[in-house]
């Protein structure tokens, strides 16, 4: 449970932890966007070239994004599989039995491989490289304007950061309970089917019990501290729009520009 | 049943950002039948440490004796239950790992995990729900109408009710009320008694001086000291770097010294002392 990569913080100090949570999220959702136009596999390469010149610039290994790739493999097989064997266009290049596959097929898929992967690894970049609360700082920042409209921003944000804060709590409290009923005998990963279900609610009810008991007691420590979600607030943390990020973001215009050009032009 | 660490090393999430040595070539002997307490800051590795006892974590070097069963990084036994009922862990603030509907279900968990008939765990049940100071009114209850000292009870019931050989307890005594935490204390100290090793992590001095034979300091990752309790509280300049205090009665005696007194510090009981007191004030 440790391991898991994707969507985890890694406190480094890099070019791009330094840039603007609102930059960051921007240029994800264009960056997705760009994905899906289809500028042939010279527009992705250089898409590709883009995105490995941004893990570069924010000092990710190689082997943490594989890490962050692995647990979608499963679904990717599954996505990439289904292409295969479902689109019917084109030239027939393979055919066993009911299994008939098409060059449109082939193509189609590696196009869905190297979006996700591609997709992976962005979103990797920006969980990595932004703290989760200035992440939905950022968050808050971007959906100011619909303020204007009814929309909660400040009660949405303040959901999200509460949701992200208690993540690794409830990991850490997860595992201190596995450890504690392993210490009674419980074995997670053997027995019959009944052991396992048992085994299962000795960690489920305590960690429901303690995950109310927290949220009754922030509440209570919210309230104690007049905390009034529509009260105008001012911020400890300020955001702040640099020259770099102005530059970083004319990149990702470019980039994006591009894959839109190609896609219209090929 | 004896613990004995060699050479143990660990490391949190090695190979990533993460990563944290948390114990640094521990060599540990614990003797059987001993009552040994487990000092040091917070973050020193005394949770590490413990953990390893019952294979919860496994060293990343070195190797680990429980009586005959070896744990190391190569090498765990292969099923694990034998080694927990041995050596039961009770961690800080067990209450959390109560989730059956009655206290009489909670308490039997273990004992059944490990093979026990259900009559005879129950029987057991209700001997080690007396033990830690509750009636039998409370079998049928279910243990979150509770107040948190009586979860606390329970929930060190539950591993008592194990019958490990070898007890180990993190902080046990956390949140409870003076009165409260003394009598677990007896409890623990007439378990250990009747020949089972018990092995106490404590912040309280007091606790220490008065309930255990041995102690085992820790710091960053090192066990610095494996003493007596008498030796290690005649090593004041050592505890003060520690910013450890000194039960009361120890630091009680050292003043009256500075005053011109000549008093053995080792001494535990009040009543001892008064005595010594009288007899050097007639001088």
């Amino acid at each position: 449970m440790n391991n898991m990569m994707f969507g985890k913080y890694l406190p480094l100090d890099s070019f791009v932890h330094k840039l603007d949570p609102r930059l960051k999220i921007g240029s994800l959702l264009l960056l997705l966007i760009a994905v899906f136009f289809d500028a042939g596999f010279i527009g992705y390469a250089l898409l590709g070239i883009f995105v490995i010149i941004m893990a570069i610039f924010s000092k990710i290994k190689v082997s943490q994004i594989v890490k962050a790739i692995k647990p979608m493999l499963f679904m990717m097989a599954f996505l990439m599989i289904f292409n295969l064997l479902f689109i019917q266009k084109g030239n027939l290049v393979f055919s066993f039995w009911i299994i008939k596959i098409y060059d449109q097929a082939l193509l189609q898929t590696a196009y869905i491989f190297i979006r996700l992967v591609l997709i992976i690894i962005m979103t990797t970049i920006l969980t990595a490289t932004t703290k989760p609360l200035d992440l939905t700082l950022g968050i808050e920042h971007l959906l100011s304007p619909f303020k204007k409209i009814g929309f909660p921003t400040h009660e949405v944000a303040m959901m999200i950061s509460i949701a992200l804060r208690f993540i690794p709590t409830l990991l850490e409290e997860t595992q201190r309970i596995m450890k504690a009923q392993a210490s009674r005998g419980v074995e997670f990963s053997e027995g019959s089917l009944k052991e396992k279900i048992m085994s299962i609610v000795s960690l489920i009810i305590p960690l429901f019990i303690s995950a109310f008991q927290r949220a009754e007691d922030l509440a209570n420590a919210m309230e104690s501290r007049n905390y009034n979600p529509e009260a105008k607030r001012t911020r400890y943390k300020q955001l702040h729009w640099r020259l770099a990020d102005t530059l970083s973001f004319i990149c990702v215009l470019i980039m994006c520009t591009t894959m839109v050009v190609m896609s219209i032009v090929l | 049943m004896s613990i004995q660490f060699k050479e143990v090393e660990h490391i949190y999430s090695e190979n990533t950002p993460f990563s944290y040595h948390a114990l640094k070539g521990v060599n540990l002997d614990i003797k059987e039948g001993s009552m040994t307490a487990l000092i040091g800051h917070t973050g020193s590795g005394k949770s590490t440490l413990i953990q390893h006892i019952n294979a919860l974590l496994l060293p990343t070097a070195g190797e680990i004796h429980i009586g005959d069963i070896l744990i190391s990084a190569t090498d765990k036994p292969e099923t694990l239950k034998p080694l927990r009922k041995k050596a039961g862990l009770v961690f800080q603030f067990p209450e959390y790992q109560l989730f059956e509907e009655t206290i009489l279900k909670d308490i039997i968990f273990g004992p059944k995990n490990f093979g026990m008939s259900e009559e005879e765990a129950i029987k057991v049940a209700k001997d080690t729900l007396k033990l830690v100071g509750l009636d039998e009114s409370y079998l049928e209850r279910s243990p979150f109408d509770l107040s948190g000292g009586q979860k606390r009870r329970v929930a060190i019931a539950g591993i008592l009710a194990m019958n490990p050989e070898i007890l180990i307890l993190d902080e046990p005594t956390a949140g409870l009320d003076p009165q409260g935490a003394q009598e677990m204390l007896q409890l623990f100290k007439k378990i250990n008694q009747q020949g089972k090793t018990v092995l106490l992590v404590s912040h309280d001095m007091n606790q220490v001086l008065e309930y255990c034979d041995d102690v085992v300091v820790m710091n960053k990752g090192r066990v610095e000291r494996h003493v007596t309790v008498d030796e290690l509280f005649k090593e004041t300049e050592y505890l003060t770097s520690l910013s450890i205090d000194l039960p009361i009665i120890t630091s009680f005696i050292l003043k009256l010294n500075q005053g011109g007194f000549d008093i053995d510090p080792s001494i535990k009981d009040i009543d001892e002392l008064l005595k010594v007191i009288g007899g050097q004030i007639n001088e």
